[in-house]
């Protein structure tokens, strides 16, 4: 009888043993499960202010196709207003535009017909730890004399 | 009748076990089949509509084609020699739908190529289902792939030798 309840003592033991093995597994994977989706909700923030960021971009007064009071051209850049674009964003970072990008870098590039490139907005961060790009393709619009369409994109890559 | 119990509470400890790693496994799956995050999606749609719209607005500067816009005058151009068999521009000597192709595979690879995304972009004639143009990324298109993918859209063109359709795909 004695016997009996010593083997059921130790079989109820090392279940118990067994489930608490469990819990810590348990534990252990759901410790690393909040840390990888601390992470990556840090890098899904960091994606949306860049996605944030390149449509203030795209759709800037300053930068954006537009004829009088009709309604601007989607994905094109006026090319007048992107040589002197760089000036006005340097004149007026950090009053103005830092509230629009924080830190950000800006940059358009022309593939063809010419392979000529403009940063409008530079504004690193020192210590950042991450960043990220986030591309479009847009069209470059010359006015003169006849309106001619470049290709092109615009890159905005955002530091945190 | 003690035998009968001893039995029950084993089976009850049997379906909790069961129910415990059917609970895991579910908990493991949930995550093992997280949905895409939402900007690879947005970004996909917005590259392919936008990369779509600048392809067919730019301007050709090659000898013989000089102030002609891609979509307008060439890809009518091309949809007029697969029709009639007659074309007006030789752009660098090549007929306009080779002209085309050879064109918006370079843009396409260097945009999209260089941001190692997959394209393919397919311009044909809706009457028919003729294909006018069809340029794929060198590491294959995206049609004959089971991968998510999405459109730019429909980009229709009227001719005076049918609708034109264009579309660009982009696949990871």
């Amino acid at each position: 009888m004695k016997r009996k309840a010593q083997a059921q003592m130790t079989e109820t033991i090392a279940v118990i043993f067994i489930f608490f093995i469990l819990i810590l597994f348990g534990l252990i994977f759901y410790a690393r499960y909040s840390q990888s989706s601390f992470a990556q909700k840090q890098e899904e923030l960091l994606a949306k202010e860049a996605i944030d960021s390149t449509t203030k971009a795209l759709f800037l007064p300053e930068l954006i196709c537009s004829k009088g009071e009709a309604e601007p051209e989607d994905h094109c850049l006026d090319l007048m207003k992107l040589r002197t674009a760089n000036e006005t964003f340097q004149k007026y970072l950090t009053n103005y535009y830092f509230n629009i990008f924080s830190y950000a870098r800006i940059t358009v590039q022309e593939i063809y017909p010419d392979n000529r490139s403009w940063i409008l907005y530079n504004r690193p961060k020192n210590n950042a730890t991450r960043e990220e790009p986030t591309y479009f393709s847009v069209s470059l619009r010359e006015e003169t004399p006849d309106p001619a369409y470049s290709f092109g994109y615009i890159e905005v890559r955002v530091f945190s | 009748m003690k035998i009968t119990k001893k039995a029950q509470m084993e089976m009850m400890g049997l379906v909790v076990i069961v129910i415990l790693i059917t609970l895991g496994m579910l908990f493991l799956a949930q995550f093992a089949l997280n949905e895409q995050p939402q900007k690879k999606i947005f970004t996909r749609k917005g590259l392919a509509s936008s990369t779509m719209a600048s392809l067919m607005k730019t301007t050709i500067e090659e000898t013989n084609c000089q102030g002609l816009q891609f979509e307008k005058d060439l890809l009518e151009e091309c949809a007029r020699y697969k029709v009639s068999g007659y074309s007006f521009h030789l752009c660098n000597g090549q007929f306009s739908c080779d002209f085309i192709a050879d064109l918006s595979n370079e843009l396409l690879n260097a945009t999209l190529g260089q941001w190692n995304k997959r394209y393919e972009y397919v311009s044909r004639l809706v009457s028919t289902g003729d294909v006018l143009v069809n340029v794929a990324s060198a590491d294959g298109g995206c049609l004959s792939r089971k991968t998510e993918r999405d459109t730019s859209g429909s980009f229709f063109l009227n001719t005076d030798f049918g609708l034109v359709e264009s579309v660009l795909y982009i696949c990871e």
